[in-house]
């Protein structure tokens, strides 16, 4: 288990880093076109979408595991901590449940748009609406992480440290 | 059917789960209980994130990120402290100049209040400056941060209503000057009345050495405003140019950044957008089910009903924001609240720029109120002041924000002068 979230730990990590320097990449081209190049290519703001859309889907879980999800503590806050606990716990297993059927909806949709392509790229629709099933499907593993973690360690605050810097590559 | 996705959502809230979440869970139980189709869902949030707009969110991020790595944050604070320093609670005017100065380069209230406080408040409370008020200035301070450019909330709003990022960011400027100014002066009417600590005056050349060390942090707004001013760029080729530049300066200006840092900072910032990105697909989702079940018609039906005047109109929004920006999460109530609120507004002749500025800022204020206020935990947890003791100290600071509101609200020159005469 450990192994496994070490290994998507580092999918995530390098595939959200690549896609944000692209998106920078694609955006500043288009910049330099308009102002250096006789032409703007038509695929650039196509193409920001997509790297962005995949940064997105490959961060999402990991922001899970850095709790940067931003809740309301304020009436939680004066419960006893078991209840606290048991709390947090049920609310993140409601969430595995919930981001889990959105992963199986995602799925259908990327079925339903095979054949249609993008209009600049020409590249197929179901790569750009994977996105949102990865990021669905990362949600619901990194919830049902922090489910275990938990149950686990008795806490709700994830002590864990995420990929350092450079670690992944 | 409505009233259900209301109490499963302030239920979700109640139980703490992130309100991202509690979003697309409670439309999730209407969605289910209704029989619509649940591929709705990941259907809404593609089509709530796929514009080339809202990019400009994870360029501000970044670029707000690699200046504060890249050794920005105490310039900033050098700078500001060698101009101001020498005035009576020169700390606390220092502490709202550097926010000001910060928020031209950061789009967002937290982001101001972690890297300035982290700094500032420690050194006001060794000063002799109260930890309350330390804390206070800081927190009221950082709410600039959505108001100034560039500002996410701005973006958003712009993103879910179709009107001009670039318009509602150029409009924001004043607004924030007049925030910053007036929060600068009650720091400093306290600060005089409580005898605070006042430095020796710089020699000359010391400001201007300090000035060249802020000076790159100035600029980059500059860049930032006077490339979207001049339409020049789009507000996502501004955020990337600004990116390039905080990458330029900090290997080649301040030499704080290395090139082994580049992944890391991307990574938090990927993470940070990713954060703010769900949020906005699930509260596009939740926005999808208001519209459907025509809220926003009933809405503005009830509110003509209730008056037609539109200053009457202004003042009910005003409350009714407040109320839900101590409660509510900026970008959630913006997604959800901004198409239900504006449709009556044009329908009564108020600009369109001057009420997304007025929403903004009302919502703002609820950063720094509990018992949500990000920007208020954030400072109380620095200064380590309980938070009932830093919302009294923050009163005569929130003070100053309704005022501001209120000019905002009634005087429609105080936001729409600028866009006049920039976008001709």
């Amino acid at each position: 288990m450990k192994l496994l979230f070490r290994v998507l730990d580092q999918w995530m990590w390098i595939g959200s880093v690549l896609s944000m320097f692209l998106l920078v990449g694609v955006v500043l081209l288009q910049v330099f076109a308009r102002v250096a190049l006789p032409q703007v290519p038509a695929w650039t703001e196509e193409a920001s979408r997509f790297f962005f859309m995949w940064a997105v889907g490959f961060a999402a879980g990991p922001a899970v595991r850095e709790q940067a999800y931003v809740d309301v503590d304020s009436f939680t806050i004066h419960l006893p901590n078991k209840l606290q606990l048991v709390l947090a716990i049920v609310m993140d297993a409601v969430l595995v449940v919930f981001t889990g059927i959105m992963a199986y909806e995602s799925t259908k949709l990327v079925i339903a748009v095979e054949g249609q392509t993008s209009a600049a790229l020409i590249w197929p629709m179901w790569v750009f609406y994977a996105s949102i099933w990865l990021q669905t499907f990362m949600l619901a593993l990194y919830l049902a992480r922090s489910v275990a973690r938990m149950l686990h360690t008795g806490s709700i605050k994830n002590e864990e440290q995420g990929i350092k810097g450079g670690e992944a590559l | 059917m409505v009233f259900v996705l209301f109490a499963v959502f302030l239920g979700c809230i109640i139980l703490r789960m992130p309100i991202a979440f509690s979003l697309g869970f409670s439309s999730f139980v209407y969605i289910a209980a209704s029989d619509i189709p649940l591929s709705i869902i990941p259907e809404r949030m593609f089509s709530g994130v796929d514009s080339f707009v809202i990019l400009c969110v994870p360029g501000f991020i970044l670029a707000g990120n690699l200046m504060n790595i890249g050794g920005i944050t105490e310039r900033i604070i050098k700078f500001c402290l060698a101009l101001v320093g020498h005035i009576r609670g020169g700390l606390a005017l220092a502490n709202v100049g550097a926010s000001m100065v910060f928020a031209g380069i950061s789009g967002t209230a937290v982001s101001d209040a972690v890297s300035i406080g982290t700094i500032m408040i420690p050194a006001m409370v060794k000063r002799g400056y109260g930890k309350e008020f330390s804390g206070a200035v800081t927190a009221s301070a950082s709410t600039m941060g959505p108001i100034i450019p560039p500002s996410l909330p701005m973006v958003i709003a712009g993103t879910v209503t179709g009107l001009s990022v670039s318009r509602l960011l150029v409009a924001g400027i004043i607004p924030g000057l007049l925030l910053g100014f007036g929060i600068g002066a009650v720091a400093f009417f306290i600060s005089a009345k409580r005898s605070y600590p006042r430095d020796e005056q710089m020699p000359i050349k010391e400001v201007v050495k300090s000035f060249f060390g802020a000076f790159w942090a100035i600029l980059m707004t500059l860049i930032i405003l006077g490339g979207i001013m001049g339409g020049i760029f789009t507000p996502t080729e501004a955020s990337m140019v600004a990116v390039f530049y905080a990458i330029i300066i900090g290997f080649f200006v301040y030499k704080e950044l290395k090139p082994s840092m580049l992944p890391k900072i991307f990574f938090e910032s990927a993470v940070t957008t990713a954060s703010l990105m769900v949020l906005v697909g699930f509260a596009n989702v939740f926005a999808w089910i208001l519209t459907s079940e025509e809220i926003p018609l009933m809405v503005t039906q009830a509110m003509l009903s209730l008056s037609r005047n539109p200053m009457v109109y202004i003042l009910l929004v005003n409350v009714l924001l407040i109320l839900v920006g101590m409660f509510m999460e900026t970008i959630a109530a913006l997604m959800i609240l901004m198409p239900i609120l504006l449709k009556p507004a044009i329908e009564l002749g108020i600009d369109p720029i001057q009420f997304a500025i007025m929403c903004v800022l009302n919502l703002v204020i609820g950063l720094t109120t509990p018992p949500v206020g990000v920007c208020l935990f954030v400072a109380s947890s620095i200064a380590k002041v309980s938070i009932g003791r830093l919302t009294w100290a923050l009163l005569p600071f929130i003070g100053v924000s309704i005022a501001v509101l209120l000019l905002v609200s009634y005087v429609p020159q105080v936001t729409l002068w600028l866009p006049s005469l920039v976008f001709k």
